[in-house]
Order: structure tokens, then sequence, then C-alpha cells
């Protein structure tokens, strides 16, 4: 019988076991995944499975591949796309208010996009340094994805206890261990999409700051 | 302006140097305006150099500038003309040729300490420009806190380096060849490859700044992502704020979007692998799930006209059929293998027990499956006594590097006390 090569399989392993392959988790699958004629023939195994070849980003230049639905004819199917998108809701404020605080404490050094580096120790310096932040990184311990952080010794240990969460989630990843320094992963760009999509149903405005303040200043 | 106003402003500059700075390093703070005002403050104050609101002093940002261009380096800096450059190496060149013809050394070597400064100039020029761009790139890009003006920044660094590359275009081998003429000092200084020379420096810069361009374009690109999920972020959460719940499960209703739902995990299954022969094999399992007893099925029985009176209900006791349940089809081969392992007091090949004593109808693979799934219902069933004291152990084929399954070819029945062990 004809065996396929190794990386192949280790494609359609990571692809039906529902891993997400990124630049920053598995940069040469992803690069041979950007290659068209491989992309079709592991679209053609997820085929017989009955799935397909997902990919969030722009059509050149994609940004994360995962195993996507087809149609929503198998009630398992649709079970556990219900079931994700009800998990990914209930999690969407936590996402939010911990990316607030990389932001805020960061200062804009620091890249919330799939790929960006997100140093532990910097950051944690950052919050140290500050008060609100201290209170912003307490107050995570109060939404429930974040509720193992409740016991935490100090700061850095809740951080840290935060990272877990956030690497058990599949948004980051340890890139370097004696610095810890973490990647976001290409599950980052998926829940942007995500989002994006929420925000195009709802109809909720996406403008500048600045903007915003023009348009309620009609109000007035 | 005339030679004596720029010496009036000299005096009043020099003789207010230490205010000067004060208000140069408080910028937008005021500073109070000293009790005894010099003729020279007086005179910047009267020329608008420097801004007095009542009791207060502000610095004009004409002069803030000007401070800035003296001593901030690099990237704030404005550029020598690189066209006016060019020119000048080009005169400096020619009047070095003129003079060496005619032997006048002396002069030939003001022109060409001339030329090597303009050239210095301008490598040293190209040299902070691109130390300049990586600091900005790999620093903080400027210190404005709006994504907006970023971007601009970005643009505007992006803009400059393009700028000066078409500026340096005129600088190839061609035109500094045409400039040395032969010369081997000119030659050394202009156009050599290894040396230190002009083009050298040009070449290398032009690389870099191609490579730096490449790094602000994806700079660009970074930052416009960024400050669409910060967006996007504020967006959501203003929502959520305002009492709102978001209804993701809209998703599976929107046929567009269907492929942004990920699939559940395929676990491997297993399967009755189907070789070359597959329509007699197909044949064999349907004739084998043929035989096998149908399905029992409760016929139901006609509503009671008198079930919606209330009262005693007689109930018919003893007509129900009972029927004989048709052996499993595995039992009689299961008790005669145990039988076998009794006898023999070793553990027996299921394979070998059906070659020998097994119905030739049946492959051999369909028993094993048959086995395998029979024994199961049994030991919770009918014999679950008596196959406590048995096990099977399966004899697998070398696992496929492809695939999870694995294939088994024999079962073994073990009598569990004396072969738990092996």
């Amino acid at each position: 019988m004809k065996t396929l090569p190794d990386h192949i399989v280790t494609v359609h392993r990571l692809l039906v076991s529902q891993q997400f392959i990124c630049p920053t988790t598995h940069p040469e699958l992803f690069q041979q995944l950007r290659e068209d004629s491989f992309a079709e023939a592991v679209n053609d195994f997820l085929a017989g499975l009955g799935y397909r070849l997902s990919w969030v980003g722009d059509d050149d230049s994609p940004e994360v591949f995962f195993c996507g639905l087809v149609s929503l004819d198998d009630s398992d199917d649709r079970k556990h796309a219900e079931k994700t998108l009800l998990d990914m809701r209930d999690q969407i404020s936590a996402c939010i208010e911990f990316f607030r605080l990389v932001d805020h404490a960061g200062q804009g050094r620091i890249s919330l996009i799939s790929g960006g580096e997100l140093p532990f120790y910097s950051l944690l310096s950052a919050i140290d340094a500050q008060t609100p932040y201290i209170d912003q990184l307490r107050d995570l311990q109060g939404l429930k994805l974040f509720e193992s952080t409740r016991n935490a010794k100090d700061n850095g240990d809740r951080l840290a206890r935060v990272f877990k969460v956030m690497v058990d989630q599949g948004y980051l990843v340890l890139n370097h261990s004696e610095s810890k320094i973490y990647l976001f992963t290409g599950k980052l760009a998926y829940l942007q999409r995500i989002l994006g999509w929420l925000a195009d149903y709802h109809n909720i405005p996406i403008t500048e700051p600045e903007q915003r303040q023009e348009y309620q200043g009609g109000l007035f | 302006m005339k030679a004596d106003d720029w010496n009036t402003l000299g005096k009043a500059l020099q003789s207010n140097s230490e205010l000067l700075q004060e208000l140069a390093l408080s910028e937008d703070h005021a500073i109070n305006k000293p009790d005894s005002i010099n003729a020279g403050l007086g005179w910047l104050i009267a020329k608008g150099l420097i801004d007095a609101e009542g009791n207060q002093l502000f610095i004009n940002s004409l002069l803030l500038d000007i401070g800035a261009q003296i001593s901030i380096p690099g990237f704030e800096r404005t550029a020598p003309d690189l066209e006016a450059a060019l020119i000048k190496i080009e005169r400096h060149s020619q009047e070095y040729l003129l003079a060496k013809q005619e032997l006048a050394h002396a002069v030939a070597d003001r022109h060409l300490s001339n030329l090597r400064q303009t050239v210095s100039r301008v490598t040293g020029h190209l040299r902070d420009e691109c130390l300049a761009t990586r600091a900005f790139i790999e620093g903080a890009m400027g210190y404005s806190s709006r994504p907006s003006e970023t971007l601009r920044d970005i643009a505007d660094a992006n803009a400059r380096l393009k700028r000066l590359l078409s500026k340096l275009q005129p600088f190839n081998f061609d035109s500094l060849r045409r400039i040395a003429q032969g010369d081997r000092v000119l030659q050394r200084l202009l156009t050599r490859i290894n040396a230190s020379s002009l083009l050298s420096s040009v070449t290398r810069r032009n690389s870099d700044f191609a490579a730096l361009i490449d790094r602000l374009d994806a700079l660009n690109l970074v930052t416009r992502k960024r400050n669409r999920f910060r967006l996007l972020l504020q967006g959501i959460d203003n929502y959520l704020l305002a009492g709102n719940t978001l209804n993701p499960s809209a998703l599976t209703s929107d046929p567009a979007n269907l492929h942004l739902l990920p699939a559940p995990a395929v676990t491997p299954r297993g399967f009755i692998p189907v070789p070359e022969q597959a329509g007699a094999s197909i044949q064999a399992i349907e004739s084998l799930l043929n035989a096998l007893p149908p399905p029992s099925e409760r016929t139901p029985s006609a509503p009671d006209e008198d079930s919606a009176t209330t009262g005693p209900q007689s109930i018919p006791v003893g007509q129900a059929a009972v029927t004989q349940l048709e052996q499993a089809f595995i039992r009689p081969h299961l008790t005669a293998m145990i039988k076998l392992v009794e006898a023999s007091q070793v553990p027996v090949s299921a394979r070998r027990y059906w070659l020998s004593q097994g119905d030739p109808g049946i492959e051999i693979r369909h028993w094993l499956y048959a086995l395998s799934a029979g024994y199961m219902q049994l030991s919770k069933g009918s014999l679950s006594r008596i196959l406590t004291r048995y096990r099977l152990e399966y004899r697998y084929r070398p696992r496929q590097p492809h695939s999870g399954m694995r294939l088994a070819y024999d079962i073994e029945l073990h009598h569990r006390s004396r072969h738990a062990s092996r």
C-alpha cells in the first residue's frame, strides 16, 4: 500500500483533531498549506470526511487554517458548532478584559495580532508599576474564564495563571521558555473574524474615538 | 535679512541663552517673566520669537524648530541636497583633474579634500537615514498614541525613503565612472567596489532602504490590523455594556459563512476493509446480516374503545406470545472453544479453530469480527458467569503509519487464571 509522507499525515491529524494551523504554532506546515496543490490535496482528504479546509484572513494572505463545516445536515456537526459558538460567546467578555489589560499596560507596544509578541516579564513590570493595571488584573479573577486565578499568591502568580488559561484556550503559545516570551496564535485571528461577523450582524459601529465624538457632538 | 539683523538676533540669543534653554525644555509650560528684562529679551518679544502673556513667557514654535534643527540629529534633520552634492562632486573632480594635469599639487590636494568632505557628507547622511528609520521601526514608532498618527508617521517615513531612493538614482556606476575619468585616486574614492567608496556605500544603502521600505509596509499592515482589532473590541464591549447580548448561534443560519464553523474532532473509526473482490465480500456481509434474527418489534395494539370510560379494566393474562430467542451466532463456537481451552490447557486461536471446525462459507475475518463483538454481549449477558474466567487477546498486524486503525488477524481465548501472566 502506498504510504503518505509524514508532513501530510501530520496536517491531516492536526486538522481532524480541531487544531488551528498558523505560522506561530506550525510554521512549516502553514507554509506548505499556502501552496495551492498541497491545500487542494488536504481539502480532498477532508472532503472525504464531509468537511473542508477553511481559513481566516485575506485570500492571498491567510492567517490560520482549520477544518471547517460544509453543511449542517449532520446533527453532531450542528451540535458541535453551536456549542463552540456558545462557549466563545461566554468567553468574549473575559477575552476583551484580558486584551484591554495587555493593550493598556503594554502602552501600544504589544501587537494584538496573530504572531505578535507578548513578553511576560515586561508586561508584569508594567502592571506592577501602576495601581490601575494591578486592579485590572485583579478584576480578571471575577470572570468565569479566569476563576483559577482567585487564590493567586501575588501579581506574578496571577498573571502566570491568566497566561496559562489563554494558552489552554489556544490564544497564546510559549515561544521562549527562559525569557517567557509568548506569541499570539492564529486563533486570535479566528476570534477577530467571528467578532467582526458579530459586529456586522448586530450593526455595531466600529469607528475611531475621535470620529465617534464628532458623531455624538451632533446630538447636543 | 541684513547682516545687522543677524547680529542683533545673535546678541539677543546669546544674552538670554540660559532663559531660552529653560523655555525650550519646558515647551508648553509657561515661565515667569524675570524681574529685569534686558534689551535682547525685549527685542525677541517684540519680534514674536518669545510670546509674553501677562507675567508669563512662552517660547514660539519658530524658535523651537530652529533649536530642534540644530540639536536633534538624524531623522528630523533636513537632508543635504543630493542633486547639489552630485554637482559639487563633479566640479571638485574636474578641478582636481585639471590641477593634476597642471602639476599644481597643492590645489589638487585642496580639491581632493573638498571632494572627500562632500562624499563623506553624503555617505554619513545615508547612514543616518538608515539608522534613524531602523530606530523608528524598532522603537516605539514615534511618540503618538493615536493609531491614525502612527500610521501617518509610518507613511511619512516610507515616502521619505522612497524619495531618497529616487534621488540616489543618479549615483550609479556609469555616472560616477564618467566623473572619475579613469583617475585611480578618484576611482578609489568614487567607484571602487571593494573599498569604502561612494558607489559601494550607495549600493549598500540602496538594498538597506529597500529592505526598510518592506519592513515599513509590513509595519503599516500590522498597525492597521491592530487598530482594527482594538476598535472592534471597543465596539463589542460598548455593545455589551449597553446591556445587549451577542448571538453567535446566528452564524449557523448564515450559509455564506458556514466555513467559519469548526468541525468536530474526527476519531478513528473501525470498518471492515474492502479488498479487490469487494462485490463478493459485500454479498457475504449482506448474507450474514440477513441471517441475523429480525429485530423484535412490538405491534401497537388497537386502543381500547372503552379507554375513555373510567372504571376497572380487565387485563388479559397469559396472552403474550412467548417465542424462543434465537441463539447467538457465536455462542456454540465460543462454548466449543472454551471446551478446547479446558481440555488442552493452552490458549486457543480463533483463527485455527475456524479453519479446523468452522463454517467454510464464512470468512475468517467475519468470524473474528463477530466473535469480538459477540463476546462483549455474551460476557454481559447469558454467559457472564463463565466468561469471567476467560479473556480474549488480540493479535494485531503492525500499525500503518498513516492511520490510527489497527487490524487484528487473530484472537486468542485465554484462561484468565492460568495465562494471566503471559
